[in-house]
């Protein structure tokens, strides 16, 4: 039993006897209330998706699971292939489990796979990843006074984003991968 | 740190932002102050967490709101006034919430349905978006213990508040709600406002329970405001205010989702 501040991707909370992976979560201290853990979680057995919130206060009984590091290798129509750095062990994993987050994976990214009786049921992606824009508008350093003007943009794994028109290619950005943001230009 | 490029763009949607609600309160004839960041009673709410300090020997504590200065201003004789300031919190994480962030609070004369009029007329011309804000009482709006409304809508005022979640505002003249209502858009509140309590004798009850509350929690008991009391004594028609999150409302205007990607200067705590 722990408290769900311990909550990370990945983590296996058995609730009323069912098992449920977290997909999302946020720690939130509001000014207003006590600190709580919102999250989003699927279950095991049935693939059902719930919203929970958990008070800071509260405990909830943790199921053990293993957190492995490894290195996004190549993906194809269905699956995609991890790399543990140490052992070499390879992980094929089902798209369906990454899901959306699929498309923020290139070549050599770091994630962490969790792994429950042997089996991958979840991959956390790191929340701000690097990209080298391949394609976009030429840079203009134009009128920015109205604040964020963007325009489209291709990265390196062929992730539509969008940056500032200031961007070139060739350019390194940083996009959150939560939000989709574009955040900085790292070069 | 930020490259010049993108310090720039985050200072303009800053800018911009800003502008506008200058722009907004000053054709309305509304008089911008600044008030004191250090303070001896940075906030009573139980659930706040100020961040303290000692000033030649003293405890004393940043700001968790601007509010009681802006009520010794009201108690003076001022009627429209704003402040865009800092303001403290110890304790927030989050990805819509940070330890020091920029607030605005303005305080007038009226009732709580101008206040609502007039913060939609707020939250259209400075977000350049016609589209209404559509009002759900806390009943109606499925507010949860988290404090989460469970309402489909983009946008929206939840209204009417239950008596015990009161906090500085008066009580309807029927007796069933709390005049104060918060605006939410995409699932984050941006807005806490409030027809304002300004009957001494019932604020000090509430600070006096507070007190208690907080003594209870293990936390500091700040000493009440003897001034702002005096101040809102001296206040005789009604007044509203609202305070709003400067820092959310730049993330509405440019679309940014992370409260983190707006600031200029990378600061973790």
């Amino acid at each position: 039993m722990a408290s769900p501040n311990e909550i990370k991707k990945g983590t296996v909370l058995k609730i009323n006897d069912e098992l449920w992976v977290v997909t999302d979560f946020q720690r939130v201290s509001p000014g207003k209330g006590g600190s709580f853990v919102r999250t989003k979680m699927k279950s095991l057995s049935s693939g059902k998706v719930n919203d929970n919130s958990f008070k800071a206060a509260e405990t909830l009984e943790f199921v053990e699971v293993l957190h492995k590091k490894m290195q996004y290798i190549f993906g194809d129509i269905d699956t995609l292939t991890f790399m543990d750095d140490r052992t070499y062990e390879q992980v094929v994993i089902n798209r369906d489990l990454v899901g959306d987050d699929a498309k923020y994976l290139k070549e050599g990214l770091e994630v962490v796979v969790s792994i429950y009786n042997e089996n991958p049921i979840a991959v956390e992606i790191p929340k701000k990843v690097e990209y080298t824009v391949t394609e976009t508008e030429p840079a203009v350093k134009g009128d920015t006074a109205s604040g964020n003007v963007q325009k489209d943009a291709v990265a390196d794994n062929g992730l539509k984003i969008r940056v500032p028109i200031f961007v070139k290619v060739g350019d390194v950005v940083r996009i959150n991968t939560e939000t989709g943001d574009y955040v900085e230009r790292v070069n | 740190m930020l490259s010049k490029d993108d310090i720039q763009i985050r200072k303009r949607m800053w800018q911009s932002t800003e502008s506008a609600v200058h722009a907004f309160f000053r054709t309305r004839g509304f008089e911008e102050f600044r008030t004191p960041l250090l303070v001896n009673s940075p906030g009573m709410e139980p659930n706040l967490n100020p961040l303290e300090v000692e000033v030649n020997g003293e405890r004393a504590g940043l700001i968790t709101s601007p509010e009681y200065s802006m009520k010794k201003l009201l108690g003076a004789g001022f009627e429209k006034i704003y402040t865009i300031t800092p303001v403290f919190r110890n304790n927030e994480s989050g990805p819509h919430n940070i330890p020091e962030f920029m607030m605005l609070e303005w305080y007038a004369s009226g009732s709580y349905e101008d206040l609502m009029n007039e913060t939609e007329d707020f939250l259209q011309a400075v977000l350049e978006d016609d589209a209404k804000w559509p009002r759900y009482s806390f009943a109606q709006a499925g507010v949860d213990e988290f404090g989460d409304p469970h309402i489909s809508d983009k946008r929206f005022f939840v209204t009417k508040y239950p008596l015990q979640q009161a906090s500085l505002a008066k009580i309807s003249v029927d007796g069933t709600y709390a005049e104060r209502f918060e605006a939410f858009e995409d699932g984050m509140e941006l807005c806490n406002g409030f027809a304002e309590l300004t009957d001494p004798a019932e604020q000090r009850r509430r600070f006096e329970a507070e007190q208690l509350e907080r003594q209870r929690l293990g936390k500091t008991v700040y000493p009440i405001d003897e001034e702002l009391l005096l101040a809102l004594d001296k206040i005789k028609s009604p007044i509203y205010g609202n305070a709003l999150g400067l820092d959310r409302l730049v993330m509405l205007k440019y679309g940014v989702g992370e409260i983190e990607d707006i600031q200029l200067f990378n600061q973790k705590f």
